[in-house]
């Protein structure tokens, strides 16, 4: 299993539970965290939302290794979310009736992975025998011992003494053929449920969880009224009251000013692409350049450290031959000749006579277009404002691109209509990168829409100006575009899906980062198949803005 | 010239997964330039190697690079005693003596290069040497064959235009699960149920491409593994080793993938 995490760095594991949910097939599958679990009532157990699964910590009683146990949460919702019937009517069901079902169907999905993956088997009896023993009476303790002896009948006493336990195990194993069928387990429910109701047997609602830890509170499997229409609705807070998301990178005390109100450069009419006229409305947007306060001088004299350099390749240059080499394409005339001289001499002749093409790095200009839109105040599951990341990323790719002869032009844009697409030229290509990119960085706050098309258009025309070999323009983004005055959702997807195609014709390469997995319809349908990603671990949205930089540059 | 070496003398052992010998023998037989497109280690190489040996032609394989230069398939002069010598290239060769010539992961040489094979993919079938002022007309069996993956997500180069739209193209992908199991069991010598742990294991591999993997697991990896299982490393181990170490350097992604092991074995 994958080593060993303690509570406090689960945050970490998230992304690789995430990546573990949709191997096994659970596309959109995702793993959060489970913060704020309520402090009275039962013990927090992990809850399915959707195909998202949130995690809470690792509960202080657990004795065995903690990455252990969030391995099991997640491969018991793979279970569910892969075999189990979910929102089912509860019926007549009272809500012992319905723990039990839920603690049989929570065994039946680990049975079936138990069988299927004979790692699993061996991870879930390891921990069934790493649990309490489960108490003697009640209804917990018999939920929890039933469940025990189908998991792993060696661990409790084979002949457990409960009679119900015992007629419980006897009953789900003369299904044990039929386990994934959910429907061959709803007569032994009810059977077990009336034994229960004629022992009295007595459940407290308030204390109850199921009781092994992993599994989560199945509130997926039941479609109780009041839930209906939460039931998917998308994972996702809203923004701190005050803007402390764009005030924490910012280093300086005073907020800077809103990006509407910094000085005016210039304006540039762009068309929009209708998609229902089918045809471009000339001089529909305006893109308003903004200029930022030009940063301090840089005296720091910070060099880059190699580990934070953008990684380069290298690739043939034309312009240069290298001569007197022992191969190549062609020989080296001078060197030949002189082969030819030294052989009438008598003398050993240099073998090195073939020239071949030199290799030098490619330069690459690379603008960056943060969206900057209201949407990215919002607070991902981490609590950190998806213009927190955008800036963090902005500011890692200028301090990599430091050193070298790479160009980098970072651009915000937001829009307010189509007469004001706001396009905040953070750092101009060629101009120095400054050594605290945070304090450009902090004029890029959120607010306003995101009229995606018009601010690519003018990246496009600002790229176009340029000599480098390959031109790149990455946009980071977090939302659909959308503007005030636009009120058909597909409008400005399609103007966008338009502008990308233009760009890429002028040989421009774009490619798009958005760090939510929702958006990946419309990110598909604007930037193409190969043309963006969804970065599910927003704590690596730097990492991977550098990384696709340079494989864009590279490949280009 | 004896192109005897580079004939097949033994059946390459290959399971077809739709119809695609058939269509490579009409191919053949109107000598079209192919392109096999697929995922790394599907299988392109196999099924080419097997048609030059059903078709009893030579073939001769290029692995394809960006330091490669025209000159190297093509041809150049070297010195000699006498003054300069041509040598024929690889492609110049099976051009003129009649070879399949399979120039593998095409992209991945400069389009400079690629396009001294444009004359020879189209009615012309010529292949001109510039340095040597000769033109070759190829022989009456060559053919031209050439492969690249199209890559999720890998941004690439891709082929231009000018050159794709000189090839009929057959498409490749990893066989159904039950196909490929038969495959790895045959080569790697396992048991079917093994092999079919070890395509589960790729199956899930593939799908994390759409998470930022850039590949999954392919067939000849599995293949690896269970060899190296055969031999008697624990199946965990011989996975890790051929499967899911050699794929990713993501520290996430390959914790993703050894819980996957381990929950297979």
């Amino acid at each position: 299993m994958p080593p060993a995490p303690t509570s406090d760095v689960l945050a970490t594991h998230l992304s690789r539970l995430s990546h573990l949910l949709h191997a096994f097939g659970v596309e959109d599958g995702q793993v959060q965290l489970l913060e704020r679990p309520p402090q009275d009532g039962p013990p927090a157990r992990p809850v399915l939302h959707g195909a998202t699964l949130l995690l809470p910590a690792v509960p202080s009683n657990w004795r065995s290794d903690g990455g252990h146990f969030q391995l099991a949460a997640t491969l018991h919702a793979i279970g569910h979310l892969l075999h189990s019937p979910r929102r089912q009517p509860t019926g007549k069901r009272k809500p012992m009736g319905l723990a039990l079902a839920a603690a049989i169907e929570d065994v039946r999905v680990d049975r079936l992975l138990m069988e299927r993956y004979p790692g699993v088997a061996r991870l879930i009896r390891h921990l069934v025998r790493t649990q309490d023993e489960p108490a003697q009476v009640g209804f917990d303790a018999r939920i929890a011992r039933l469940q025990r002896v189908l998991l792993d009948p060696l661990a409790a006493a084979d002949n457990d003494d409960d009679a119900w336990v015992r007629k419980g195990r006897s009953l789900f194993e003369e299904q044990g053929e039929r386990l994934d069928d959910p429907e061959a387990f709803r007569p032994v429910i009810d059977v077990l449920a009336n034994d229960l109701g004629q022992l009295r047997v007595r459940m407290n609602l308030q204390t109850y969880a199921p009781p092994f830890p992993w599994h989560d509170d199945n509130s997926h499997l039941w479609a109780h009224a009041a839930d209906a229409e939460q039931a998917d609705t998308p994972l996702r807070r809203p923004p701190p009251p005050t803007g402390e998301s764009s005030a924490a990178t910012a280093q300086t005390s005073a907020p800077p000013p809103e990006t509407a109100a910094l000085p005016e450069i210039a304006r540039h009419d762009y068309p929009e692409w209708h998609y229902q006229m089918a045809r471009m409305r000339d001089n529909w947007c305006t893109v308003i350049e903004r200029a930022v306060p030009p940063p301090a001088p840089d005296e720091s004299g910070i060099r880059t450290s190699d580990s934070l350099r953008l990684q380069r390749g290298l690739r043939l240059d034309r312009r240069e031959r290298i001569r007197r080499q022992w191969e190549g394409e062609d020989i080296d005339l001078d060197a030949a000749t002189e082969v030819f001289v030294d052989r009438r001499l008598g003398l050993a002749p240099d073998p090195r006579l073939f020239r071949r093409t030199g290799r030098s790095p490619r330069h690459a200009s690379i603008l960056l277009l943060l969206d900057l839109s209201a949407s990215t105040a919002d607070c991902l599951a981490d609590g950190r404002s998806v213009l927190g990341l955008e800036h963090e990323a902005a500011g890692m790719l200028m301090t990599a691109l430091r050193t070298g002869a790479d160009r980098l032009e970072v651009a915000g844009f937001d829009s307010d209509g189509r007469q004001a697409v706001n396009y905040l030229r953070l750092l101009d290509f060629g101009q120095p990168i400054p050594a605290e990119p945070a304090a450009v960085l902090a004029h890029a706050r959120s607010g306003l829409s995101t009229r995606m098309g018009a601010a690519i258009r003018h990246a496009t025309a600002r790229l176009a100006t340029e000599r480098n070999d390959s031109r790149v323009l990455i946009l980071l983004s977090d939302g659909a575009p959308s503007d005030i005055d636009v009120f058909d959702e597909r409008h400005l997807i399609e103007d966008a899906t338009f502008a990308v195609g233009e760009a890429r014709r002028k040989g421009i390469r774009c490619f798009c980062l958005t760090l939510d997995r929702q958006s990946e319809t419309y990110v598909r349908r604007i930037f193409g198949r190969d043309g963006y990603r969804i970065v599910d671990d927003a704590r690596r949205l730097a990492r991977v803005l550098r990384e696709t930089c340079a494989r864009m540059v590279d490949s280009s | 010239m004896d192109l005897s070496s580079w004939r097949i003398a033994a059946e390459p052992y290959y399971r077809p997964t739709g119809h695609e010998i058939a269509l490579y023998g009409h191919a053949y037989a109107h000598r079209l330039p192919l392109v096999l497109k697929g995922p790394t280690g599907c299988g392109k190489t196999r099924f080419v190697e097997y048609m030059a040996w059903r078709l009893g032609r030579p073939l001769i394989t290029l692995a394809c690079n960006e330091d490669m230069t025209a000159a190297d398939l093509v041809g150049r002069y070297l010195l000699d005693a006498d003054g300069t010598r041509w040598h024929d290239g690889p492609l110049t060769t099976a051009v003129r003596h009649g070879a399949i010539c399979y120039l593998d992961e095409v992209v991945e040489a400069r389009q400079d290069t690629t396009v001294v094979i444009h004359p020879l993919t189209d009615s012309r079938r010529i292949l001109p040497l510039d340095k040597k002022g000769e033109i070759v007309t190829a022989h009456p069996d060559f053919q031209l064959v050439v492969s690249y993956n199209p890559g999720y997500q890998s941004h690439s180069k891709s082929l231009k235009q000018s050159t794709r739209q000189r090839f009929a193209a057959l498409e490749f992908d990893y066989p159904a699960a039950a196909a490929e199991a038969d495959i790895v069991a045959h080569e790697a010598n396992i048991e079917p149920t093994l092999a079919a742990r070890l395509v589960d294991i790729a199956v899930k591999s593939r799908r994390l491409r759409e998470r930022g993997l850039e590949e999954g697991i392919s067939t000849r990896m599995l293949i690896y593994a269970g060899i190296l299982i055969r031999d008697g490393l624990p199946p965990v181990d011989s996975c890790r080793m051929a499967m899911t170490a050699p794929i990713t350097d993501d520290p996430d992604m390959q914790a993703a993938l050894d819980a996957i092991l381990e929950a297979t074995f």
